[in-house]
């Protein structure tokens, strides 16, 4: 228990820290990369729950990200100013974002459930497909709903979202992920879903209830998926404006792409690839930059075609990784304090 | 005749399991009913919507059969075949370019849909022998992630040499009213739904009366005894995806020729829309690709016209949820017993 009470503090303490560091240290621009690569870890870690872990198949995450989004937008516009004229002034903000995440991590587990329970009957590629579908017939309602921007986005006019979610926040919702991952899959209930995801029949024949875990699984991961679009919705780097164009099918497959990256079924290679894609994709955007100033034929290519070239490299180093190390960066290893040091032990005995 | 009591009872089916036929048929209704109501009050439209719905079909059911057909040699999710398809749109304007700009009529056309489906049929090879062929016998997951890649790396590489902006493709085939009967069309429907089912019917005889066909078959059914029997299973796979890609080339054409908007996202939409026809009809089924091309054709173009145009690509895939829950295998799949 007390170790527990630790290690919150320790973690509590850190956001802090780092918000303050962050603020007195770097400019906005690396605060913003801060930002997007710690959500991008919120994503990986909890679609590796769904695809690594339990074995199942999904590429309609982006859905609940965007029903996570959504809900916890409309929930802090409707509920801000009402919040503010309750709460004192110092937690008023911090009250309405924790509200606002709430409202979506429910609606977008409720999606998930939802997804979830039909989804039961299916198996591999027709099970990717179903969720396919599903995270497009959520983008296109949202597209075609005028009450909510439809394709204009949320929220219309020039007003936006209050940017609450500080980077405290951020990284704070990316450690209950993590931890809350971290638990369920070593725990018998992990257990379980690793047992669905080795064979499910000789798992339903040991006797896990392969339904309730396959639903479980999947309305876990879309509810930490909703935090991650809440968080996402109300990111003060961001553009506090969210629109039906961020939740398509790309955006499902870079996260799949994150946990492919850093190791199917290992939380630390989630974390990893979560960062790595962050960092490449932004690394890539300098790479003109990076390359020199130079005016040469090649540099001023890159420069007039900056995104596009960016987008192929990292196709290509998707198509390389998998020809050359299909397992990704970790494999299915985590990281662990004891191994690390039992191996420093080990080689200087 | 007394049955003895150690019968055991079957499992109770689940509560969920009955209610998602009454689910699906509740939300079905409004749709049905003003499909229904529209179709009672013009006839002749209706008859028209769906003309066009099934010429649309025809597109998207060559398009579902590369993804089936790769499918039913190789168990992959060919991402990239879209892309492909773009491709093929593309080279249509450069083989149309060939007889001046302006040009018109059917042999520009035939120029465009021979380069076309030249180009994409090297293209396919190239892409199976480059990225898919080294990452075979890799766990499922590997080949569809290179897959992914290779599709994002064709329509950035497109963006790049094309640039970003929709060209016009050029009005090879007029588009005037044509009346049939009831029916109110154009001529580039009546081609696009001839050219695709004259391919079909070509394939279909390729499939059963060859010995590729044969061999392909083979494959498909069990990779490793057709190898044992002799089939070079390495000449045939690119061969699958050659002539997969060859009918998304023609594909590519027939879409261009209806929508002639031609940018390197194109493939996605209409891609995402045959795959889905392709599981719909039971993926690696060529006869169900054909049906669930179709099928998608016409609902798009009926929910389009009668429900709601910006809804209709959702309406799309509830269908498809609809079938896989209440046909887990797809229309015309067969049901694959799990072995213990």
């Amino acid at each position: 228990m007390l170790r527990k009470l630790a290690w919150i503090a320790g973690a509590l303490a850190l956001c802090i820290g780092v918000q303050f560091a962050a603020g007195a240290l770097l400019n906005a621009y690396l605060i913003r990369i801060i930002a997007v690569c710690t959500l991008n870890v919120m994503l990986a870690v909890s679609l590796n729950l769904v695809n690594g872990t339990t074995g199942q198949f999904s590429i309609g995450h982006a859905g609940f990200l965007a029903v996570g989004a959504y809900a916890s937008a409309i929930t802090s516009f409707a509920l801000d100013a009402k919040i503010h004229a309750v709460v004192p002034a110092f937690f008023a903000d911090g009250v309405t974002l924790v509200i606002a995440a709430l409202a979506g991590v429910l609606a977008a587990g409720i999606a998930g459930v939802l997804v979830g329970v039909p989804s039961l009957r299916l198996r591999g590629d027709y099970l990717a497909i179903v969720t396919l579908g599903f995270g497009e017939i959520i983008r296109i309602s949202i597209e075609s709903t005028p009450a909510i921007g439809g394709s204009q986005g949320y929220p219309l006019g020039y007003t936006s979202i209050p940017g609450y979610a500080k980077l405290a926040w951020i990284l704070g919702g990316a450690m209950l992920v993590v931890a809350l991952t971290w638990n369920l899959t070593y725990s018998s209930h992990g257990r379980a879903l690793a047992a669905i995801r080795e064979d499910e029949i000789a798992a339903e024949a040991v006797g896990v209830d392969t339904t309730r875990y396959k639903v479980l699984a999947f309305a876990v991961s879309a509810m930490l998926t909703g935090l991650a679009g809440a968080l996402y919705a109300h990111d003060a780097t961001g553009g506090q404006h969210i629109d039906p164009g961020a939740f398509r099918l790309d955006r499902s497959v870079d996260m799949l792409v994150m946990i492919i990256f850093g190791g199917l079924g290992s939380i630390t290679g989630a974390v990893i690839g979560g960062l790595f894609v962050g960092i490449l994709l932004e690394l890539l955007k300098e790479l003109p930059n990076l390359l020199g100033g130079g005016d040469g034929a090649l540099v001023r290519m890159l420069r007039d075609n900056a995104g596009n070239v960016r987008l192929i490299v990292y196709a290509l180093s998707l198509v390389l990784l998998m020809l050359l190390r299909p397992q990704g960066l970790l494999g299915t290893r985590e990281f662990s304090l004891k191994a690390l040091l039992g191996r420093r032990k080990k080689a200087a005995s | 005749m007394s049955t003895s009591t150690a019968v055991p009872t079957a499992r109770p089916v689940p509560i969920s399991k009955r209610l998602i036929p009454l689910v699906i048929a509740g939300l079905a209704v409004v749709p049905v009913f003003r499909i229904v109501r529209g179709a009672a009050e013009a006839p002749a439209r209706f008859f028209s919507q769906m003309f066009e719905g099934i010429a649309l079909g025809g597109v998207y059911a060559l398009i579902a059969l590369g993804y089936t057909m790769v499918y039913g040699v190789l168990g992959l999710i060919n991402f990239a075949h879209s892309d492909v398809f773009m491709l093929g749109a593309f080279a249509g304007i450069f083989g149309a370019a060939l007889f001046g700009s302006g040009a018109t009529g059917v042999v520009p056309f035939f120029a465009a849909m021979l380069l076309a489906m030249v180009s994409c049929a090297v293209l396919g090879v190239l892409i199976e022998r480059l990225a898919y062929r080294p990452v075979r016998n890799a766990p499922k997951l590997t080949p569809l992630v290179t897959a992914i890649g290779v599709s994002m790396l064709l329509q950035n590489l497109a963006v790049l040499k094309f640039g970003s902006t929709p060209r016009a493709f050029p009005p090879l085939i007029s588009s005037a009213a044509v009346h049939i009967g009831p029916i109110t069309t154009n001529l580039i429907k009546l081609i696009d739904l001839g050219a695709a089912l004259l391919l079909m019917v070509l394939l279909t005889l390729l499939v059963q009366r060859t010995r590729i066909g044969k061999a392909m078959r083979a494959i498909s059914t069990n990779a490793d005894a057709a190898r044992l029997m002799g089939v070079h299973t390495d000449q045939v796979i690119a061969m699958t995806f050659g002539l997969g890609s060859l009918l998304a080339g023609a594909g590519g054409i027939l879409f261009a020729l209806d929508q002639p908007r031609v940018e390197p996202l194109m493939g996605v939409q209409p891609g995402l829309k045959a795959f889905v026809a392709a599981v719909l009809g039971g993926i690696g089924n060529i006869p169900g690709a054909m049906v669930g091309g179709l099928l998608i054709g016409l609902v798009e173009q009926l929910s389009a016209a009668y429900v709601s145009s910006s809804f209709a690509p959702a309406i799309v895939f509830s269908i498809l949820v609809a079938v896989l829950l209440l046909r887990p295998q797809g229309l015309l799949g067969r049901v694959t017993k799990e072995k213990v």
